[in-house]
């Protein structure tokens, strides 16, 4: 299963975890699955069509994932994915 | 127009700089020629216009519009507890005037907004973030892309930082990254959710080497890419970040042509901690009191975390982690008044609103939290 690193700013809806395992072949079908173990979280990053909000990003080895299309972005079993969400503090 | 020369003095004292093939007497010229505005005088301006000013910027400009307070000095390393209540940004000239005297200080004391941003920035070659708030960040990124700087910026949260470089030709900006801000309140602050000291320190240095090297024209800078930092892990990882060409201020078809009302844009006011409107749910302190007072059958629960409860709690309380709620709402009795408390009454609204959701008829929470309860009702208890 691939991984989501989950950044303090989440962790509050995770139980505290900041590493997330998801199932799926493609961006949407880990984003559904997140969004249904995890619903609390999913509210935090998601629109009701589950789309990401602007204001959090994923990102693949550097690399952020397409937007667009998500059912064409696949996700292998050993990708490890970071999410990024604004912080505000300083 | 030439670079101003170094006297012997300027000589002696940044020798370690001009030892550096990179920086030699060359960028040590450039650094005393540049002008930088820092906004923000706190954990992210301290260690920023420290090593600024002793690297040898000639002119630093510090704005900031708050005092210090006692809860600032765990990481704000400019001020010391002779300086509670003091204007940040005066006591902040003063201490990089000490610090060193061959550079220019001018410390802004008052907010940085959209009807003096431009008044305050000019004459400045470099703008960097020392600010603890979304409206200032976009107000910082507009008016950079506008006028043609870079902007340095650097945020933090817990343990987690964030350097990057908004406003260079042909590379993102902070509105490519983040085009909209997230809803108010979703994002707490550091004052509201806690920040390890240290880190606004490592975050600061980062933006401050950033500088630097921006003066100087040396290295990579981060200009088109995101460094995160986590402190817990220890890990510094980098992200590829794209401008995009249909961004409303540096795109090509630009919408945005002059600075806006970014606490409109963002829904927050800035110097204010984030406040839910009121809901019929509200229960003020003395009206929590005078109920207590008068053994009124009620269930308190507190839906902080367990550290939480650690520095403060109330006597007699139900303990239920807000994220926890649902799973665990079978432990609440149906037929007692429940009244939900946090620290500040954000998390407890959320509560009382789940908790009538799910078939709690009579559910309040305490206005203002546990702190308010302690300012108003119990001063014995201590305010975090």
């Amino acid at each position: 299963m691939a991984t989501i690193k989950i950044p303090q700013v989440f962790q509050l809806y995770t139980g505290g975890s900041a590493l997330l395992t998801v199932e799926g072949a493609t961006l949407t079908a880990v984003l559904r699955d997140l969004a249904q173990r995890y619903p609390e979280l999913a509210t935090h990053l998601m629109n009701r069509t589950g789309k990401l909000h602007q204001y959090v990003h994923l990102f693949r080895k550097g690399e952020e994932l397409p937007r667009v299309e998500a059912d064409q972005v696949l996700i292998s079993q050993d990708d490890d994915l970071v999410l990024v969400p604004g912080i505000a503090g300083g | 127009m030439g670079l101003p020369p170094l006297s012997s003095d300027e000589i002696a004292r940044y020798s370690r700089h001009l030892l550096l093939p990179q920086v030699g007497m060359r960028g040590q010229q450039q650094l005393k020629s540049a002008s930088v505005l820092i906004v923000g005088a706190g954990g992210l301006g301290s260690p920023i216009a420290m090593y600024l000013a002793a690297a040898g910027v000639g002119r630093i400009g510090l704005v900031d519009y708050d005092r210090v307070d006692v809860s600032n000095l765990q990481r704000q390393v400019l001020y010391t507890e002779n300086d509670l209540q003091a204007p940040k940004a005066e006591i902040a000239a003063k201490r990089l005037s000490a610090a060193n005297s061959h550079i220019r200080v001018d410390g802004i004391t008052g907010q940085f907004n959209s009807s003096n941003a431009m008044e305050i920035a000019r004459g400045y070659d470099i703008l960097v973030d020392g600010t603890d708030n979304l409206p200032t960040r976009y107000l910082l990124n507009d008016l950079a892309v506008l006028t043609n700087r870079p902007y340095v910026y650097g945020s933090i949260f817990r343990f987690e930082g964030q350097v990057s470089i908004f406003g260079m030709p042909d590379r993102p900006c902070y509105r490519c990254l983040f085009p909209e801000p997230p809803p108010p309140g979703a994002i707490p602050s550091c004052a509201s959710a806690g920040v390890m000291g240290v880190l606004p320190g490592i975050i600061g240095s980062i933006q401050a080497a950033e500088v630097i090297k921006l003066i100087t024209g040396i290295g990579e800078l981060l200009a088109g890419r995101l460094l995160l930092f986590d402190a817990l892990e220890m890990r510094l990882d980098s992200v590829r970040i794209g401008k995009k060409a249909g961004c409303p201020v540096c795109g090509t078809a630009p919408t945005i042509r002059a600075l806006q009302d970014y606490e409109a844009w963002c829904g927050s006011r800035i110097g204010q901690e984030f406040k839910l409107p009121p809901t019929p749910f509200d229960i003020s302190p003395l009206a929590l009191s005078k109920l207590l007072t008068e053994k009124m059958p009620v269930v308190l629960l507190d839906v902080r975390e367990e550290f939480e409860r650690q520095i403060s709690t109330l006597t007699g309380s139900v303990h239920i982690p807000l994220p926890e709620l649902l799973e665990r709402i079978g432990e609440l009795p149906v037929d007692r008044k429940i009244i939900a408390y946090c620290r500040n009454g954000i998390r407890s609204q959320e509560a009382a609103r789940l908790l009538q959701l799910h078939g709690h008829s009579d559910v309040r929470h305490l206005e203002g939290g546990i702190n308010a309860w302690a300012a108003i009702v119990d001063p014995s208890i201590p305010v975090y």
